[in-house]
């Protein structure tokens, strides 16, 4: 009963605050004001300077500022539904946070990956309803280029993140969870022949993760100068803040899925000290999103069908490869 | 932990999340109301400066995403196409024996056709 009790406390305070709402909130934050500091030397600029220490408080100002202002709602447009489903979608990513080695609690099962999946797939159809949710023409065609990408990336993402899975699964025994395959994963490159297919792997995934964030060359469903900001033309205040938000936490949910996956987590400190633990992650986590932002700052935004033939042409062909030999090797 | 149990566990936390966030949502509504000011022009659908009637904001099923999909596979079609209409009729017929044997393998392979 009080192993029960014990339980459902840590699971709420896991929600709440580390690696949950309180913590996450901070991550991004931080992860933005990196992101827009390292795009903005990247273009020769200052990115954010005045608010705080070298412009670190600037993302947490924007939210704050977007938070108190008027949610505007258009004629025929709702109200409620697109905050309800924003709700949703950051409470999704929240959750997979409960399932990775980060959370002291984790929360973990024979194939739980399924779960992880379920769960990743949520922002990429809220953030798809919302453009169908207002009458406009920039949010319908937004969200329809949006849908058109999810069917490339969505299965070159998944199929990535599958083959150190399955490899984990058949060389280590982690069966199928994200948790353990995750624990184990540094294990894979110490074998010589499994580093190729990790690498191909990786390099997938991180393109496929720069589509999944909208991020440039893969920002076809906001291009600016063409559809205003597609499904979010018609989207202030909080519901924007939200928007921005969930783009920040993806980054981070899948930026840390990928440390931990494919460049090891902990390793090499797997039975160091906690504070080493804590800052190689950390330099890992760093290192993907800088690594992103130069893709963002290197090339110009695709055409919606170069960025579809690209995907199935190469990167879901490439993905499968390597999950397919993962399974036979 | 079973994985019956992780997906109740998460599902928890993703509820506890949602009404956190909405909740928020819902403040930041009430807070705002006080001195936002309604007015014609904030509600009309945003048009780049021009006027659109709402029946012009929807879009036809044309521009939305099919279009992509026949767009990026159309060097398929047209092979194909290319293939099947030579306007000799052994050519179509080879491609419909080729259809109805591919029908017919898929639904051996999935276990027939009961009753």
């Amino acid at each position: 009963m009080a192993n029960g009790i014990f339980e459902t406390l840590m699971l709420v305070g896991e929600t709440l605050i580390y690696p949950g709402a309180v913590f996450s909130f901070i991550v991004a934050i931080f992860t933005q004001w990196f992101r827009r500091k390292a795009y903005a030397r990247m273009q020769n600029r200052m990115g954010p300077t005045y608010t705080g220490l070298a412009g670190t408080l600037q993302p947490f100002a924007d939210y704050v500022k977007l938070f108190f202002k008027e949610d505007i709602v258009i004629i025929r447009g709702y109200a409620k539904l697109p905050a309800f489903l924003l709700a949703l979608a950051i409470g999704a990513l929240i959750a997979i946070l409960l399932m990775l080695p980060i959370s002291p609690y984790s929360v973990y099962a024979p194939y739980d990956i399924i779960v992880a999946a379920y769960l990743l797939i949520w922002p990429t159809l809220t953030l798809a309803a919302l453009g169908f949710l207002t009458p406009s023409p920039y949010g319908a065609l937004g969200s329809s280029r949006l849908l058109t990408l999810t069917i490339a990336y969505e299965v070159a993402f998944l199929i990535s993140i599958l083959t150190p899975v399955v490899l984990a699964n058949r060389i280590l025994g982690a069966q199928y969870s994200l948790y353990l395959s995750s624990i184990y994963s540094w294990l894979l490159w110490t074998n010589p022949v499994l580093i190729p297919l990790i690498i191909i792997s990786l390099l997938t995934a991180l393109i496929s993760l720069q589509c999944k964030l909208l991020e440039k060359p893969f920002d076809i469903p906001e291009a600016e100068q063409e559809i205003v900001a597609g499904p979010f033309t018609e989207y202030s205040g909080p519901k924007l803040a939200f928007i921005i938000f969930i783009h920040d936490i993806e980054q981070y949910v899948n930026s840390l899925i990928i440390v931990f996956l494919f460049l090891g987590g902990v390793a090499p400190f797997v039975e160091g000290p906690l504070w080493a633990q804590i800052l190689v992650v950390a330099i890992k986590y760093i290192v993907v999103v800088l690594v992103l932002t130069w893709i963002k700052a290197m090339v110009a935004r695709f055409r919606v069908d170069q960025a579809i033939k690209m995907l199935w042409k190469y990167i879901v062909p490439l993905s499968l490869f390597a999950l397919i030999v993962s399974t036979v090797i | 932990m079973s994985l019956l149990m992780v997906v109740l566990e998460t599902a928890v936390s993703m509820f506890i999340v949602t009404l956190l966030a909405y909740g928020l949502y819902l403040y930041s509504v009430k807070v705002t109301k006080s001195f936002s000011r309604k007015t014609r022009e904030k509600v009309l659908i945003y048009a780049c400066g021009e006027d659109i009637t709402e029946k012009e904001a929807l879009l036809a099923d044309r521009h939305l995403f099919t279009t992509i999909w026949n767009e990026v596979f159309k060097p398929l079609y047209d092979s194909l196409r290319g293939k099947v209409h030579t306007g000799i009729l052994n050519d179509w017929f080879f491609w419909m024996f080729l259809a109805l044997i591919i029908a017919y393998t898929i639904i051996i392979v999935l276990g027939g056709v009961s009753g």
